[in-house]
């Protein structure tokens, strides 16, 4: 593996295992202001130790969890040097607020949520529970709106003299429509993993015939926010279909399989066999209208091909040459008005003459092959994308149907009463988090070859230090990162064992006769 | 051990999870990502990389 490859490899393996913790963070925190908005409303003493006890599992997570996105940030330094010139002026002022929101802020509530509960009233505590919650949710829309623009660079313009991207919005980058898509779908996302991650540890609990009182009023809570959350993923993922068709062709092209431009509207793949050599699905299973309708959001805009965007790929990479010929002159005579002039005409397709780096250093005098070859370079992995997307929505669904079928049997308080309904329930658990992550692998590996779409190929973001580097430092991330998940595993399954009663120290469901009738 | 005795060790792991945690993220940045690790990328490296070493 070479250098791009093994930073690649690093970046992702610490995204992806960061991301293990996010979810459940931004899921467990609002359902903690739920039970505990319900404790203050009735005043019944259960709800309050069923926002302790999930408290502590939050706990658990956020402490596991805190500081390990930090190592991403180590990344832009070391590895990804020449990115963290290049766009740090943008992407730099979202990854601080971030922090700031992150450490700070919710580091503050999250102390006050656990020490405070007999230094506050009620009402006090539960806002600092519901400040919690907001606090977990904006560090996530900082990350977004950083990610966002990675996806779809607005607000921002080129500046040849420092030979960086440069922030001439800061609204357009805030209200970047990619982010903001982004921002709902991933945090209903996490209110996924949340809510399934409270059915099973329920579901579990009533499997063993243990803490019943708790865990049916946990399960009604967790299918009632799980069955909306789960909703809202679909709908709000259907919104970041859109934006993408928007601004990011060829990755819808990719994730459908799609390789010639269909008339509109354009038919959903269902199942297939994507061939990378032949260019060709076998065994299409479509439906009509459904890919164009999201894409477009009309009946009659064609949803392009991948071979017809590598086409105009090529078309881009040419003005991009002309662009990175005015560029390369204006820096040896910076007052060259021409050269200045060309540049600003093109400068729109700068980044598509950089994929030709791979192949010469003098862009400017490629070859039609090369340029084939490049253009060619704007495909990412179709089959990963093809069946990443499709596990992701078909869990999506999967998760509707459990919750909905968990708030029915809540509704008629037979939570209880189907063993299979539970063992489902309990090993689902794994299920939500299986779908966080191959979201991001749909988001983020079907953005290559671009680390900042359209504007820097992934490769020419790596800094110039040696694979060996990279290899010894991604070694000791795996090391750091294995011993922090058998740890959160073991705690984890530590305090579930244990259950609310004996992690809070007191019996959690006192006798009937202290617990007024609901 | 009853469960009342079993409350404080939440906080003793929580606390030794965190501690662990600092030690090794601490370890990790300055055996990997400090600030002699980290190449050059100012505008001349950054001009040097895309456009070429004459262009720095």
């Amino acid at each position: 593996m070479d250098i791009v490859e093994l930073s690649r490899l690093q970046f992702a393996i610490t995204a992806l295992y960061h991301f293990l913790f996010v979810p459940l963070t931004l899921g467990l925190s609002i359902l903690l202001g739920i039970m505990e908005t319900v404790y203050v409303m009735t005043g019944r003493e259960i709800w309050r130790d069923m926002t302790k006890f999930w408290g502590a599992l939050f706990g658990i997570n956020f402490a596991m969890g805190v500081a390990t996105g930090i190592t991403m940030e180590f990344q832009f330094g070391t590895n990804w040097a020449y990115y963290s010139h290049y766009v740090g002026d943008v992407f730099g002022a979202p990854l601080a607020i971030e922090g700031m929101m992150a450490f700070f802020l919710e580091a503050t509530f999250i102390g006050l949520f656990f020490f405070a509960w007999n230094k506050l009233s009620k009402v006090s505590h539960l806002v600092v529970t519901w400040c919690l919650a907001v606090a977990s949710n904006l560090s996530a829309l900082w990350i977004l709106i950083a990610n966002g623009w990675m996806q779809f660079p607005v607000g921002a313009h080129f500046n040849a003299a420092t030979m960086r991207m440069e922030v001439s919005n800061f609204m357009e980058v805030l209200f970047n429509p990619v982010a903001q898509a982004k921002f709902v779908h991933t945090v209903s996302a996490g209110y996924v993993v949340g809510s399934v991650f409270v059915l099973a540890v329920s579901a579990y609990y009533l499997l063993r015939g243990r803490h019943a009182a708790l865990a049916k009023r946990s399960m009604t809570v967790a299918a009632s926010f799980g069955l909306a959350s789960a909703l809202s993923v679909v709908v709000l993922g259907d919104e970041s279909g859109y934006t993408a068709g928007l601004n990011q062709q060829m990755k819808i092209a990719a994730v459908e399989a799609m390789w010639n431009t269909e008339p509109a509207p354009a038919s959903f793949t269902v199942f297939g066999i994507p061939d990378l050599k032949t260019h060709t699905t076998e065994y299409e299973v479509k439906v009509p209208w459904v890919l164009g309708l999201i894409a477009t959001r009309s009946a009659d805009t064609p949803v392009p091909g991948i071979n017809q965007l590598v086409q105009a790929a090529k078309t881009r990479i040419k003005s991009g040459m002309i662009a990175y010929d005015a560029l390369s002159k204006l820096k040896t005579d910076r007052t060259d008005v021409a050269a200045r002039k060309t540049l600003d005409a093109h400068v729109a397709d700068l980044g598509y003459a950089l994929l030709l780096k791979r192949f010469r250093s003098d862009v400017q005098n490629a070859t039609p092959a090369e340029i084939d070859a490049a253009a060619n370079s704007t495909v990412p992995n179709v089959p990963v994308l093809f069946w990443s997307f499709r596990l992701m929505v078909g869990l999506g669904f999967y998760f509707i149907a459990l919750f909905a079928l968990a708030f029915w049997l809540s509704a008629k308080r037979k939570l209880d009463a189907h063993r299979l309904f539970l063992q489902v329930a309990f090993w689902s658990l794994p299920l939500p988090w299986i779908a966080a992550e191959l979201g991001w692998i749909v988001a983020e590996y079907g953005r290559q070859p671009w680390v900042i779409e359209g504007v820097l190929p992934t490769a020419l973001g790596v800094s110039s230090t040696t694979a060996g580097n990279v290899l010894f430092s991604l070694i000791g991330f795996l090391v750091f990162y294995s011993s922090l998940l058998v740890a959160d595993v073991y705690l984890m399954v530590k305090y579930i064992r244990l259950g609310p009663d004996g992690t809070l120290g007191h019996a959690v469901a006192p006798p009937f006769s202290r617990v007024p009738a609901e | 051990m009853t469960s009342a005795a079993r409350r404080p060790h939440f906080w003793r792991d929580i606390t030794i999870l965190l501690t662990a945690k600092l030690v090794m993220l601490t370890a990790l940045y300055f055996l990997f990502f400090g600030p002699s690790q980290r190449p050059l990328a100012d505008s001349a490296a950054v001009s040097a990389q895309i456009l070429g070493s004459n262009h720095r």
